[in-house]
């Protein structure tokens, strides 16, 4: 599974509930189930849609754990 | 000067709660997938947690609770993994690889104080048991309302190649309608002499609202359906930690094989059952499915259909009963329905006269009376619809059979 960091407003605005989501001042972690609702043929697609970027599980894990992620 | 003082005090309708659990992170659920080809948890806790939070809602009936959605008040709140409190719990305590909190609690005042965030994945031998307890405070009546959850599982199913899976040909929520089942009244005609018994006939009225439900079972391994190597179980969930196993011919079970478990749904109210397909020769955590039947209280119209005058000269009175659902006549009602013939006169109301279809009752008996004014009959029923069927035992609880041994049910 591939997991997305976004931007929260963006991803809000597609009726994703932020509770229980990791964010960190902007941005907010998603995973690639959760982008189905956002327009978009693939991932990539959908990802850029909510100013996001694509990771896998190892590389966001990396990220989670340089800190500063509620 | 002498005086008398009592205190009195409002009277407060009593608090109303309700409480139930959701998941705010439906696609974090409760039920994650390992892929042992990548030794990855889907979706992995520890970047998208899941989120389970105990919505309580509370009301009193003469509005006199402002606040609908209470769980800003809750107080004392605790989450219990397996009945221990989730801080003492040994596999809780630790962290997660990026040092944080397996689990947090939601302590702000906000409208989802008390929802439980979980970073913990769950290893595919290992399921957790949940549940929330925590208290309101109602300080118009000074009394402290405790909540607590239904159970709910964490749990964890593995996807490597090798995985054992069960599936079932059916829903896993069954629904049993007394109101469709050909078959129940195709055995209520031949057991009245109203139709002859016919194979035939009863092989048409078998159809899938029959009371008789065959399960069909596969069980695989990856994606090939395996024939032998196991033996398939079935237990009654009596609570989320706690089974019994039920056996061929006990109660609604008729027959369990490998590949279909029978049950008679005239048996069953509201029951889950869970299927364990047993391996013989495996390491591997046994496969298995929980599934749940429910009967069905459709809705129903029931009414006399004598509109016939009485004569000066009648003794007796016949009605029968009509009754009607979802736009098509009912046949037999009395097969489903409990039907109370009843009657009302200007001087005996509410007098019983017998249950059934339909009714035969002396006139004299109501009371009615003789002249114009009181010469009037309400003729009526009172009706619900019959429980499942359960054993017919005597008062030492032994069965009744018939003369093949068969055990006889009634309701």
């Amino acid at each position: 599974m591939k997991y997305v960091i976004a931007d929260r407003s963006k991803v809000l605005s597609y009726g994703i509930n932020a509770i229980g989501h990791r964010s960190k001042e902007a941005q907010i972690i998603v995973n690639e189930k959760e982008l189905d609702v956002v327009p978009g043929d693939t991932l990539n697609k959908r990802a850029k849609a909510v100013d996001g970027k694509v990771y896998t599980a190892t590389g966001i894990k990396r990220i989670i754990n340089e800190g500063g992620w509620l | 000067m002498r005086s008398n003082k009592k205190r009195i005090r409002i009277d407060y309708a009593p608090l109303n709660v309700a409480v139930s659990l959701e998941c705010l992170t439906p696609l974090s659920p409760a039920l994650q997938v390992f892929n042992a080809d990548n030794n990855e948890y889907e979706p992995d806790r520890e970047v998208t947690p899941s989120t389970f939070w105990p919505q309580v809602v509370a009301n009193a009936n003469d509005g006199s609770w402002p606040n609908q959605y209470a769980n800003f008040i809750l107080t004392q709140m605790h989450w219990y993994v397996d009945g221990i409190e989730i801080s003492q719990h040994p596999d809780w305590t630790g962290q997660t690889s990026g040092g944080q909190a397996l689990y947090t609690i939601d302590e702000s005042g906000s409208s989802s104080r008390g929802a439980l965030t979980i970073r913990k994945n769950v290893p595919p031998t290992k399921q957790y048991t949940l549940h929330f307890e925590g208290i309101i405070t109602d300080p118009r009546l000074g009394t402290n309302i405790p909540i607590v959850t239904d159970d709910f599982i964490l749990s964890t199913e593995d996807k490597s190649e090798d995985a054992y899976s069960i599936s079932i040909g059916d829903d896993q929520i069954i629904q049993y309608n007394p109101f469709k089942d050909k078959l129940h009244l195709y055995d209520y005609k031949v057991a009245h002499g109203l139709i002859a018994a016919s194979a035939a006939a009863e092989a048409a009225a078998t159809d899938e609202n029959a009371y008789l439900r065959t399960i069909n079972i596969d069980v695989f391994k990856a994606d090939t359906k395996l024939n032998s190597g196991f033996t398939i179980k079935l237990y009654r969930v009596n609570s989320a930690t706690s089974f019994t196993e039920i056996t061929a011919g006990t109660d609604e079970v008729i027959s369990i094989s490998n590949s279909a478990i029978v049950l008679d749904l005239r048996l069953v109210t509201k029951a889950d059952y869970l299927i364990r397909a047993v391996l013989t020769d495996s390491n591997r955590p046994d496969p298995q499915l929980q599934f749940s039947v429910n009967r069905v209280y459709q809705n129903y119209d029931c009414r006399p259909t004598n509109g016939t005058s009485i004569l000066p000269s009648d003794e007796q009175r016949y009605d029968v009963a009509m009754c009607d659902s979802e736009g098509q006549l009912v046949e037999c009602p009395e097969n489903i329905l409990k039907i109370i013939w009843k009657t009302d006169s200007a001087y005996l109301a509410n007098l019983e006269h017998n249950e059934g279809g339909h009714t035969v009752f002396s006139i004299a008996k109501t009371k009615i009376g003789k002249n114009f004014g009181d010469d009037w009959l309400d003729v009526y029923v009172e009706t619900e619809i019959k429980e499942a069927h359960c054993d017919a035992t005597d008062e030492n609880g032994n069965d009744f059979t018939d003369e093949n041994g068969n055990d006889l049910i009634f309701n």
